[in-house]
């Protein structure tokens, strides 16, 4: 390495900022939301002290089998207990994106071959993006530690949080960094990144159910907090063996990144089929190929967690001490009825509808690629109408969306009956509360696709509403705001405080005339305007 | 002295090989003309050029560096232009223009005014908007305001109006006129003739041909038409002629330039009575070497 490998990299960095400049600010005050939101919640809830509530927390079994012990009993160790996953998440996937899209992005699209054969360095461009990834951990993980002290936390338990959360984001950073080398595409850049997101909130959880302290908490940076102990002993000094494990991914980049030529990967571009399947005939049939891959992954993915949540569950005895909090939750007594791995496994399901909705976003979103890099103009005049183009997609991320909880329903069902003893009871149960989430979840495919239809330039608000959903859940379990309101989000009618063999089926119904509204609204919207035209 | 020097270099992606033994030079101050075929390798050789692509084996000398190891040394002293430009679609033309240019380590501003409205290329619209033809000036503008001494242009006016090609050659002799030198791949052949001294054709790989136009022209047939008083018994048969048409006394064949004289030979003694020889054209030329025919004796690629 020379300092002309390097060259360039001041201007590049300028270069993201402003083509950043509004999706870093993003990124940075998430996490500090987040934080805020967690403290709010905890000051509302906290009327007889926060002290108790939190040991309240502490001895409930499932609480604790998700989150993990609480290490200190103030509003600051609220913060740390219950926001640290959560801001881990978001930084460590806004870092993971924010570097893809500066490095493999613009390799992908051809820009970096005109920027490289400027006075630019190999590692300018890669360095410039992780750099970049560095500034928006650490500011962020400033503004955690201010609002932190504001509240009123001790300043050294404050930046300590601060970092840890800063050497996490700076953690998946490295890993984009990392994944961006691997292939010619940034989809497994991502797809990567994601499945090293997934594992380390499967270790967590493990790591949680196992007492919070085990060797995990070292590997899985979701629960870093748990060895650094900001405002419990404030082990700092670990801060500093995490950063160099957080360099570890970086340095591989750096040595697979001067070895590839620009555009390639690591590991060598297969070729294609020089025809095409008989199968490949219809626009439909085109649609499952280009979705195929992703499909496979949040396959992958999302019958992985189920299987290891729903194992784990029926282990989970009814030693009583469940909080005032959770039972007060689902109305008199439901965990009493239901069982407390059953009350598990049900929010376990409830969470993976959630990310079931994000992936039919972005299943929906895929038309908008398609669009805007030129191909849908290239079939819609091949004898395929646009209701005809747009619908293949649709349906496509239906079923495939209806596919993911119906295979988590199969998985789960039967890993939940096996671990319980009892298989055609637990399986019917796990496999009734997963189908159930369904309609749920095309209502967002519905709202994606109208705003597709009619509004293209706004279709990230689909992820806004998606937040919002996510949102009002936490806002409901913090007994800010009542059940009517949280009705607004249709996973309310297939909620986890919900008997399953007690479920309203006409309100399911419902929500599946409501998305087809709103799906066909989306198509004629998408007839009667301009097709985005790449010239 | 050569800008550019090339030996045997060869390159594979994976199983594919794309070059295979390619040898090029560049002189000081010359337009060089890099044609062939779709996959020849044209744009390979280029981006192992700009030390973006590592090659497999083979001498490179750029200016006088690698261009793997030297790049950023050497890319202050180039400019380069790919035949499909993207952009940032939500950065303006403007921005890229002065982007590149800082990358550049400066450009020349009164220069980037000039060539701004030379090519009219409206610098405030995102980028997302430009057509094709627009994307491809905000990578020609950028260059061409750059101060450099050697040029590595890949199809530069791909998506280009005739109006705009026009401008383009124009900027090539005046960078030329300048003393720079300019490696110019394209399919235009037009353009090619009109700005290129030496022209290297690539093919699968490797170098077939090079040399100056007059010379490649040498390489090739004319077309005869002639009429003559007697028959003129044999002349098909003869070493170097193809394509024989006999309408009474009057013959239309092609002939290798080194067959001419022979040729004349036979036909002096026979009376001529009108004669046209048309040197071959840029494209039968191109046709020829692009063509499967390539190498072999007799027929035409037409
Ligand atoms: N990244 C790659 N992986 C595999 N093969 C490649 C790659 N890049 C180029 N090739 C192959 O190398 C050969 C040369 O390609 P190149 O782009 O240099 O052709 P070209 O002469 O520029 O063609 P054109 O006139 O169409 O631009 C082609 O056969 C191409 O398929
Ligand atoms: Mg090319």
């Amino acid at each position: 390495m020379r300092i002309s490998d390097f060259s360039g990299t001041g201007t590049l960095i300028r270069l993201i900022l402003r083509r950043d400049r509004y999706l870093l600010p993003l990124w940075i005050l998430l996490p500090v939301i987040l934080a805020l939101i967690v403290a709010v919640t905890f000051t509302a809830m906290a009327d007889k002290g926060m002290q108790s509530v939190l040991a309240e927390f502490d001895k409930d079994p499932l609480v604790s089998a998700v989150l993990g012990p609480v290490m200190s009993f103030d509003l600051s160790g609220a913060i740390v207990w219950r926001g640290t996953s959560q801001m881990a998440l978001v930084l460590g996937i806004g870092s993971l994106l924010t570097v893809i899209r500066h490095t493999r992005r613009d390799e992908e699209t051809g820009r970096s071959e005109l920027i490289r054969a400027y006075a630019v360095g190999p590692y300018a461009n890669l360095t410039a993006a992780l750099l970049l990834a560095v500034i928006l951990n650490l500011s962020s993980g400033v503004l955690i530690a201010l609002s932190n002290i504001a509240l009123g936390g001790a300043a050294a338990g404050s930046f300590l949080l601060g970092g840890t959360m800063s050497v996490v984001g700076c953690f998946f950073a490295g890993i984009g960094a990392l994944g961006v080398q691997l292939r010619e595409n940034s989809g497994t850049a991502r797809g990567f990144g994601v499945a090293v997101i997934g594992l380390g909130i499967v270790m967590m959880v493990l790591n949680n159910l196992g007492g919070g302290y085990t060797l995990l908490r070292w590997v899985t940076p979701m629960a870093w907090q748990r060895v650094t102990k900001p405002f419990a002993g404030n082990h700092g000094w670990s801060l500093i063996h995490f950063s160099v494990f957080a360099a570890i991914p970086v340095a591989i980049a750096y040595v697979l990144s001067a070895r590839r030529d620009l555009g390639a990967g690591v590991l060598l571009a297969r070729p294609g089929l020089s025809e095409a399947a008989p199968s490949l005939s219809s626009p439909l049939a085109l649609a499952w190929r280009l979705h195929k891959r992703s499909f496979i992954g949040w396959l992958a993915g999302t019958v992985l967690y189920i299987v290891v949540f729903s194992a784990f569950s029926p282990g989970l005895s009814k030693s009583g001490g469940i909080s005032g909090w959770l039972s007060g939750l689902g109305g008199t007594d439901w965990i009493d009825e239901a069982g407390l791995g059953y009350v598990f496994i049900s929010i376990g399901i409830y969470l993976a509808s959630l990310f079931a909705a994000a992936y039919v976003i972005t299943a929906v979103l895929r038309l908008k690629k398609e669009e805007n890099e030129g191909r849908a103009e290239m079939l819609v005049d091949k004898q395929v109408g646009r209701i005809r183009w747009m619908s293949s997609h649709l349906i496509i991320a239906a079923l495939c969306s209806a596919a993911l909880l119906t295979a988590a329903g199969i998985a789960g069902g039967l890993s939940y009956g096996l671990a319980a003893g009892d298989l055609c009871n637990g399986f019917w149960r796990i496999f009734a509360m997963n189908v159930t989430k369904i309609p749920p979840v095309w209502i967002l495919l519905g709202i994606t696709a109208l705003l597709y239809g009619l509004w293209p330039r706004i279709t990230a608000l689909s992820w806004v509403v998606w937040a919002s959903f996510c949102m009002l859940e936490l806002v409901w379990e913090a007994q800010l705001i009542d059940w009517p309101l949280m009705r607004i989000s249709p996973f309310s009618y297939a909620h986890y405080t919900i008997d399953i063999t007690n479920l309203p089926l006409p309100p399911l119904l419902g929500l599946i005339c409501l998305s087809a509204i709103l799906t066909g609204i989306g198509l004629i919207g998408f007839r009667n305007r301009d097709i985005s035209i790449k010239a | 002295m050569n800008v550019i020097d090339i030996q045997k270099l060869t390159k594979s992606f994976g199983s594919t090989r794309a070059l295979r033994g390619i040898n090029l030079t560049v002189r000081q101050g010359e337009v060089h003309g890099f044609i062939g075929p779709n996959g020849a390798g044209k744009s390979t050789t280029i981006r192992i050029l700009l030390g973006i692509l590592r090659k497999t084996s083979g001498q490179i000398t750029l200016l006088d560096g690698d261009p793997w190891k030297d790049a950023v040394r050497l890319h202050r002293r180039l400019a380069y232009v790919p035949g499909d430009v993207t952009l940032w679609p939500d950065l303006s033309g403007g921005e890229i223009i002065d982007l590149l240019g800082r990358l550049h380590g400066g450009l020349d501003v009164s220069r980037k005014k000039q060539l701004l409205e030379r090519f009219q290329l409206d610098p405030a619209k995102k980028s997302g908007t430009y057509s094709k033809g627009n994307r491809q000036k905000v990578a020609l503008v950028a260059a061409f305001s750059c101060e450099a001494e050697l040029y590595l242009l890949d199809e530069p006016t791909s998506g280009l109006d005739p109006l705009m090609e026009a401008v383009f050659q124009e900027c090539v002799a005046e960078i030329k006129k300048a003393g720079k030198t300019v490696l110019l791949s394209s399919h235009i052949l037009s353009e090619v003739e009109a700005l290129c001294d030496r022209v290297s054709i690539i093919r699968q790989g490797q170098i077939v041909e090079s040399g100056t136009i007059s010379q490649l022209r040498h390489l090739t047939r004319s077309t005869v038409n002639v009429e003559t008083g007697t028959a003129a018994i044999g002349l098909g048969k003869l070493y170097g002629v193809y394509d024989m048409s006999r309408k009474g006394l009057k013959y239309s064949f092609s002939v290798d330039s080194d067959a001419m004289t022979k040729v004349m030979e036979m036909l002096l003694p026979l009376e001529i009575k009108s004669l046209t020889v048309e040197p071959p054209s840029l494209e039968e030329l191109f046709m020829r070497h692009y063509g499967d025919g390539i190498g072999e004796k007799g027929g035409t690629a037409k």
